[in-house]
């Protein structure tokens, strides 16, 4: 029984008691112990993914509430997609935020703060059921607060604001659908078919009203728009949070709340049968497009990332939308080979910004000659963004494009290429610039960032190759597993 | 599938080598130029000796699928066959060449990222034409055409950025159509890889978009018109070595490309019930007419030299779409001629660059007599571009003539006609004045060069007895390869 949901929301929780007992001078015993816990958080979860596999899915409940209601987990195989890729991603940051977080303050509430959010990511993970996976999306919320507003300055105090009312509406949002739907369905319990088949004869306009509602709630997280402006304001934390919190975990949760209500509540057929896909289909195309845009008038380095993001976090749910396999497919890579290359482009930028100082794309001409490794990572996850084999990116796109065509909807495929342009448009003048263009900077003296942010970011890159080249054999199959049991 | 049973090592093991020594060549290249020249040398070699001996394999017929399964959904793939290995051994041997010529030529700073992009590219374009596959050719379609622009950016100016990003963006438009065909080629076939006869069934809008997507991605790189845009600004201003990797290696993957979605993905049969070939060979023919007019019209040399691409790989094209056997050997023929002719004007001028900095033709006049040696090459050049004999082009017009007549289009020949015109216009006058016209005074010299560096002079040698071989006499084997190739397609 080592493996075990419990296990995994535990660890952290003790790990960030633990650190919060450390004093701020002992930087060396806290980064040690913040690395390690991911690690071991890491290796309870690693173990899942042959488990589900094999087809065999774990379920436990720890609490029974009247009504129903319960906080029960799963381990099941989307699930454990998103229990991996954040625990494992966790690790790098880790180590990236012991080298970035070295010269900055109040280190141990950082610390504390960053590796309790993993608890509340892995809860949302193995959430067996909505109330459960509510619970654990309030409490990452609040977790995460003090991440966003480390600053302290004038300007994190306001994002931190903004962050907060987004996410008490989203939370709202997701508490009344909730509720609602518990009226009427009874159980909300995920299942791959839904469980609302029964239930949408009787209250079929109610039915399609929560649903956009449930879709707003998480759609806030999920950064769709109009509901995003609370991510490029959140810019102003420290770029392990960004990188982290804001590129892969708290979106990724907003999407995953999205994929759990579309197939895991309502279900393929019940959705076919309401036609809300459609609308959100439209909804989340828009997103994507106006997101793109807004991105090439960005100036500032983490900002231009931060729409990408909207753009990127829109294929997931277009792919869901498009109620097909491949479309679906393509979504749910998409989570890992999204987080995967954001990642590292947060990473350099966080190279950039304590290495030179630099925030602002007219700042960085030239900035090829002082950290040419990092450029090169940066390059190469820009290109996989934007789709070019072998990087990981390509697969998403592929699978994103035959789905629209398998659902007869080519529309949403040149949505994706327009936004694909669109990426270029905004990625590559970066990478030109940083390298042909005449700057003020000169060859770094050695290593061109510290090593605990340096060979992080190193890594990451050559996974996004491997993770494309081997998909095969790294996010494919349990893809596909998710893919059939929803589609059956 | 007879003849062999192990599996093909060659195709992988030449490209790794290749992106191997390019690596390689990034780490060392600071040791000095000799070194990177061996190295590079050395790896083309290697290639040509893995996959030259394959040739009587193929010769007679035999195809070989080579799948490894990295890279979803399919795999990667190669196929071992006529075609695929003649081009392949093709690019290797102009690359050779052309490595010879790099290493001798004065490049500005960055030198070694050059030599290790030009190695990436000139492997990239080998992985092209050994694809097996929709989405193995992309994989090494885009890494050679993202990776150029590398090369083209190497004087940043700020006119070779403006070009640079026209290059890039159109690059990365096809790509995007690229994409949308690949997408829909799964999605009507559930395949990717070339079948004799095509995997596509029938037409439809889907089947359209593939065909419009194909033609695009491989139209632009192939300087197809209206997709020609990016190949004037970037020959402008890119060095002479990137112009010449482009024009005799870069450009033929492009008319590749149509040609093997022709014949292995649609298929002549549903070409022929549909006539969406008529369009693509339209834009062949004003490729050819109006690149002949431009290039007419421009007084740059490089810039001439790229309009006079766009034309000669309207040729190809031409050739590919007439979709008759003999306009098919002509076509393939004239991948060969064209980079022997082209690649022999293009080193020519990227000596006069190097040696007087003068681009443009009213320049020019007397210099036959400070370089000898160079203009008459040149003029050989221009003359085979002409189409006359003993020039080997003139074989590859011959053929494009019968197919033209075979297809029922005698206009076309009409047009073989006109643009040879139009080439003498635009050639012959340079090689005219060269020898024959006002010795221009004050054509001081940029290096202290006695003669051309023996690299150079080496290479455009080499690309000239190209020219002239096989041009008469009974043994073309080249052209055997061709008809071959065509034997292969249309049985």
């Amino acid at each position: 029984m080592f493996i075990s949901p419990f296990y995994a929301i535990l660890v952290p929780i003790l790990g960030g008691g633990l650190i919060a007992l450390l004093k701020e001078e002992q930087d060396g015993p806290r980064n040690a112990l913040a690395v390690f816990i991911s690690i071991l958080t890491f290796s309870i979860v690693a173990p899942t993914l042959p488990l589900v596999l094999t087809g065999e899915q774990l379920a436990f409940t720890a609490v029974r509430i009247s009504g129903g209601l319960s906080i029960a987990f799963r381990v099941e195989p989307l699930g454990v997609i998103f229990a991996i890729l954040a625990s494992m991603l966790w690790i790098f940051s880790v180590i990236y935020a012991t080298g970035y977080m070295s010269h900055e303050h109040h280190r141990r509430r950082f610390f504390t703060f960053y590796i309790l959010a993993l608890s509340a990511t892995m809860g949302v993970a193995f959430s067996a059921n909505l109330f459960t996976l509510y619970i654990f999306y309030e409490y990452l919320a609040l977790i995460t607060y003090p991440l966003v507003i480390h600053e302290q300055s004038a300007e994190a105090y306001s994002a931190g604001t903004k962050y907060i009312i987004y996410c008490f509406a989203s939370g709202a949002l997701v508490f009344l659908a909730l509720f609602t739907l518990a009226g009427i369905g009874g159980s909300l319990t995920f299942s791959p078919t839904g469980v609302l088949a029964s239930a949408v004869a009787d209250n079929r306009l109610l039915i399609s009203v929560m649903f956009f509602v449930a879709i707003a709630g998480f759609g806030v997280k999920a950064a769709l728009m109009p509901l995003h402006s609370w991510l490029p304001s959140a810019m102003v934390a420290p770029t392990p949070v960004s990188a982290l919190l804001h590129a892969v975990a708290i979106v990724k949760t907003g999407v995953f709340g999205i994929l759990r209500i579309m197939f895991y509540i309502y279900g393929v057929d019940t959705l076919r049968e309401l036609g809300v896909a459609n609308i959100l289909a439209i909804i989340v195309s828009l997103s994507i497009i106006v997101a793109s845009v807004l991105a090439i008038k960005q100036t500032k380095l983490k900002s231009r990332l931060a729409y990408s993001t909207i753009g990127q976090l829109g294929y997931i749910t277009l792919g869901a939308t498009m109620l097909s396999p491949y479309g679906l497919i393509g979504g749910i890579s998409h989570i890992v080979n999204h987080a995967l290359l954001k990642i590292v482009l947060f990473f350099c930028a966080g190279a950039i910004i304590t290495q030179t100082g630099a925030t602002h794309l007219n700042q960085m001409a030239g900035i090829g000659r002082r950290m040419p490794y990092t450029m090169f990572f940066f390059s190469l996850a820009s290109i996989g963004l934007i789709g070019v084999l072998p990087l990981t990116g390509y697969i998403s796109k592929f699978y994103l494009l035959s789905g629209s065509l398998q659902a007869g909807k080519p529309i949403l495929g040149f949505v994706l290429l327009t936004s694909a342009v669109l990426n270029s448009i905004y990625y590559l003048p970066i990478i030109i610039s940083a390298y042909f263009t005449e700057g003020s900077y000169d060859k770094p003296n050695g290593l061109e960032s510290p090593p605990s942010m340096f060979f992080p970011t190193a890594v990451l890159t050559v996974f996004c190759v491997l993770f494309g080249v081997f998909a095969h054999y790294t996010t494919l199959p349990i893809v596909n597993l998710v893919v059939t049991n929803i589609f059956q | 599938m007879d003849g062999l049973t192990t599996v093909l090592w060659q195709p992988a093991v030449s490209i790794i080598v290749l992106l191997t020594a390019s690596l390689f060549i990034w780490v060392i290249g600071e040791k000095g130029e000799k070194a990177v020249t061996a190295i590079s040398a050395s790896a083309i070699t290697a290639a040509l000796l893995f996959l030259a001996p394959l040739s009587p394999y193929v010769l007679a017929g035999h195809v070989q699928v080579i799948r490894y399964s990295i890279l979803p959904p399919f795999g990667l793939s190669f196929r071992v066959e006529l075609l695929s290995i003649s081009l392949a051994l093709l690019f290797l041997f102009t690359g050779l060449v052309l490595t010879f010529y790099t290493g001798a030529y004065p490049l500005e700073s960055g030198k070694r990222r050059f030599r290790t992009v030009f190695l990436f590219v000139l492997a990239c374009s080998v992985g092209v034409v050994l694809a097996g596959d929709l989405l193995s050719l992309f994989l090494f379609f885009e890494a050679m055409s993202l990776s150029f622009f590398i090369l083209v950016i190497h004087n940043r100016e700020q006119e070779t950025i403006s070009a640079t990003f026209k290059f890039l963006y159109m690059t990365i438009g096809g790509s995007v159509m690229y994409f949308i065909a690949l997408a829909a080629v799964f999605n009507q076939a559930g395949e990717l890889a070339w079948r004799d006869g095509g995997i596509m069934t029938a037409g439809g809008p889907y089947t359209l978009l593939a065909f419009i997507g194909f033609v695009v991605a491989f139209g632009m790189k192939a300087g197809m018109f209206p997709l020609h845009l990016w190949m004037p600004d970037a020959y402008g201003q890119a060095p002479a070595p990137a112009v010449t990797l482009s024009s005799m290696i870069m450009l033929k993957t492009g008319a590749y490309g149509i040609l093997r979605i022709t014949h292995h993905i649609f298929g002549i049969d549903l070409l022929r019930d549909v006539s969406w070939h008529n369009y693509v060979l339209v834009l062949a023919v004003i490729s050819i007419l109006y690149g002949s007019s431009c290039a007419f019209a421009t007084r740059d040399l490089m810039r001439r030299l790229a309009y006079s691409g766009i034309a000669q790989l309207g040729y190809i094209t031409l050739g590919i779409t007439m979709l008759t056997p003999d306009a098919l050997t002509g076509g393939v023929y004239h991948i060969m001629a064209h980079a022997m002719m082209k690649g022999t004007l293009l080193l020519c001028a990227g000596a006069i660059l190097a040696k007087t900095g003068k681009r443009n033709i009213d320049d020019l006049a007397g210099i036959g007599w400070k370089m000898p040696f160079t203009m008459i090459c040149f003029s050989i050049a221009a003359l085979t571009a002409v189409g006359l004999p003993p020039m080997n082009i003139f074989i590859s017009k011959w053929h494009l003539g019968l197919g033209a007549l075979d297809a029922g289009q005698p206009l076309l020949l009409v047009v073989l006609l006109i643009s040879s015109m139009l080439n003498a216009a635009y050639y012959l006058p340079i090689a005219i004045a060269a020898f024959f016209g006002e010795r221009n005074h004050d054509l001081h010299e940029k290096l202290s060069w006695d003669r051309l560096p023996l690299g150079m002079s080496l290479s455009i040698v080499v690309l000239t007895v190209g020219c002239l071989a096989f041009g008469l006499g009974q043994i073309n084997i080249p052209l055997q390869w061709a008809r071959a190739i065509t034997a292969g397609f249309f049985y």
